[in-house]
């Protein structure tokens, strides 16, 4: 089996194994490439019929092309889409003015309105542990207790495909099928699969998105890689991190590890 | 290209993280920032953690210089991708280090020169064995602590190939090095020119990442859908459109009508791939296993296994637990202990009050114990023994929403 393949039966075998254990379950998509691209492996885990809802947290600064491109898949790909906005911080005028405080509001606290609201047991997760240092150590089924706190000192054994799996009343479970992918095999399997992607991912006079959010938070990398093949050819030399045009990691070397105890994604 | 996942094991503050840190410097895989802040430090081998740092990600690993939890990292080389998987060394979070072991296709065993073979070195060799990794690289790191000495490296190496040997291993290689100095990792050193073996990353290359091919079929059944559809991973075999199979514990015979993958439908689908299918003459539900026609795998209500025991709590004959294996899932109780093991040093740890000599079971086992028992099951247990089909010959067992134990099958 080449490397791609693999990659891609691990994570069928992770999306149907949230399925089993929680049939009241739901994907998180933001639009991005991992995201959409575990949305195309859950078709692929149920014969192109998604058995549960997809859930976009909508901070309403992401970009035009995101909103465009959603709803656009949307129609082709027959997704039951549920959009979850926090109405009264946005109605109160949050804004990135304080980058800490509006990922919580917008993104946080809206996943915890909408969880509360739908009432899912598990929701599956694009992240990758090639991302970010402190993503290294996710597993791929993390329990989420009552304050919605990642306990990352004390996490869960995951053996022999054997996952942390017991529910009680107020958890959740953020379950991870891309866990081991890096940003490389992400761009391999779009190209060989011909993955449909928002446009920004792909330069414009000398610039790209190489990880996507909202619009005022993000900023474009120098590069000319204008399709798949490029993209591909600029990542196996690039030194650049990842999440480096990402406003909130920058802020604090240690935000990004304060936001995932509080529940951000 | 392929993939190999190693993990590193080792004592407590032998080299783990610095290892891992230094490797990806040498590789030039990371970040240029990160890359531009190393690099001064590099040259003159100072700050002893700068190095692990890269590793120790979370808040509390960094204050008190200690890795808590397994971290996976990627090293992308030409011949292939690695996956390096960083194991704490510290007893107390054996079990992260078991979760690390038990995805890796081979260890890297670190040994620091100055310190010698300690008790996690020894315990995590042994729960390698057990574990079933069979290709082991060691380290022998800090070699600059002790002057690049010859007879202290052979020392070290005679000592370790005699305790792998006793469990039935074979050491890859031994590799005399200096993580923190970056000697021998990608590079060989002039200090060490005594030593005419590969570098570190030499030996990693040769490793293999192929696993033993079975011939004899068992797909777990993973879930059925409302359709009717029903999912599983081929673990051994192969699986194939047409097929006659036997359903078990039941024993049912029944055909495969239908076989897809991702790529859709398929004529075989291999060990490792995913599949959806329907078949006709038997119902099936999460829990039963496919196997060959003419090959029905045996269900059964017990069975002799070692654990590995992981939790704070002590086990007691008689306990009751979760049980499982592949998709197998029930409760299970532990009617004896026939015998407690010293993972450290794989002796007999005799009962309270008794000597090694006499008969006498154990009636409790502790943390990090390797425990001999016999299991009831609630219901019929698809099982073969670990070494004849790893899949099915492995199980945890689970108890207040923790995993507390490790097992395979005799």
């Amino acid at each position: 089996m080449d490397r791609l393949d693999d990659l891609v039966n691990r994570s069928i075998y992770l999306i149907r194994e949230a399925y089993a254990r929680h049939r009241n379950m739901a994907m998180l998509w933001s639009i991005g490439k991992d995201s959409t691209t575990l949305l195309w492996l859950c078709l692929q885990a149920f014969q192109g019929k998604l058995p549960f809802p997809v859930m976009h947290i909508d901070t309403s600064y992401k970009f035009p092309e995101i909103y465009e491109f959603r709803d656009r898949l949307a129609r082709q790909w027959h997704l039951d889409v549920l959009i979850a906005r926090n109405e009264p911080a946005l109605a109160g005028g949050m804004t990135n003015a304080r980058k800490f405080e509006c990922c919580t509001a917008l993104k946080t606290v809206a996943l915890r309105q909408a969880l509360e609201q739908h009432g899912f047991e598990a929701l599956l997760l694009g992240i990758r542990r090639d991302e970010h240092g402190v993503r290294a150590k996710e597993r791929y089924f993390s329990p989420r207790d009552l304050d919605f706190r990642w306990n990352y000192a004390e996490q869960p054994m995951e053996l022999w495909d054997q996952f942390h799996s017991q529910l009680f009343a107020g958890r959740h479970y953020r379950i991870h099928p891309l866990l081991h992918w890096t940003e490389l095999d992400i761009w391999q399997l779009i190209r060989r699969e011909n993955l449909p992607m928002v446009s920004l991912y792909f330069a414009r006079d000398g610039r790209r998105y190489r990880s996507i959010g909202c619009e005022c938070c993000c900023t474009p990398v120098e590069s000319n890689a204008a399709n798949a093949d490029a993209i591909i050819e600029e990542l196996k030399t690039t030194r650049l991190a990842e999440r480096a045009g990402r406003a909130q990691d920058k802020e604090d070397a240690e935000v990004m590890q304060k936001l995932r105890a509080l529940g951000y994604m | 290209m392929d993939e190999l996942k190693i993990v590193l094991a080792g004592h407590i503050d032998h080299g783990k993280s610095t290892l891992i840190g230094r490797l990806l410097y040498e590789t030039g895989s990371l970040s240029a920032e990160l890359s531009a802040l190393l690099a001064p430090i590099a040259e003159t081998g100072g700050e002893e953690r700068a190095f692990a740092y890269v590793l120790d990600h979370l808040a509390e690993e960094r204050a008190d210089n200690i890795t808590i939890d397994t971290a996976q990292v990627f090293l992308r080389r030409p011949e292939r991708h690695y996956v390096l998987i960083d194991a704490p060394g510290h007893k107390e979070f054996v079990r992260n280090m078991v979760t690390g072991a038990s995805q890796a296709d081979a260890a890297l065993l670190i040994v620091a020169a100055n310190d010698g073979v300690c008790e996690q070195t020894r315990r995590h060799c042994n729960l390698l064995a057990m574990l079933g990794v069979r290709q082991i690289v060691i380290a022998v790191n800090k070699m600059d602590k002790v002057m690049y000495s010859r007879r202290i490296f052979e020392f070290i190496r005679d000592q370790l190939a005699r305790h792998l040997a006793g469990l039935g291993l074979t050491p890859a290689a031994i590799v005399p090095l200096s993580a923190q100095r970056g000697e021998n990792l990608l590079r060989s050193s002039d200090r060490l020119g005594w030593y005419t073996g590969r570098t570190l990353m030499a030996e990693l290359e040769a490793l293999s990442p192929a696993r033993p091919v079975q011939a004899m079929l068992v797909v777990p059944v993973q879930d059925v859908y409302a359709d009717g559809w029903a999912a599983g991973r081929v673990e051994a075999g192969c699986l194939s459109a047409g097929q006659g199979v036997t359903v078990n514990p039941a024993g049912q015979s029944a055909t495969v009508e239908e076989l897809t993958t991702f790529k859709g439908a398929v004529a075989h689908a291999p060990a490792g791939w995913c599949v959806a299918m329907r078949l006709s003459g038997s119902a099936l539900a999460r829990g039963m296993t496919l196997s060959d026609a003419a090959r029905p795998l045996p269900a059964r209500p017990s069975a002799t296994a070692k654990l590995f025991w992981m939790s704070q709590q002590p086990l007691r004959a008689g306990a009751e637990f979760l049980f499982h294996c592949a998709t197998q899932g029930c409760g299970v109780r532990v009617v004896a202990i026939d015998r407690r093991i010293d993972s450290a040093t794989m002796e007999t740890i005799p009962a309270p009050g008794e000597t090694a000599q006499t008969d006498a079971t154990p009636a409790e086992a502790h943390f990090t114990d390797i425990v001999e028992v016999r299991l009831q099951f609630d219901q019929p247990i698809v099982y073969l023994p670990f070494g004849e089909l790893p899949e099915i010959g492995r199980f945890t067992l689970s108890q207040d929403k923790e995993v507390v134990a490790g097992g395979i099958f005799s």
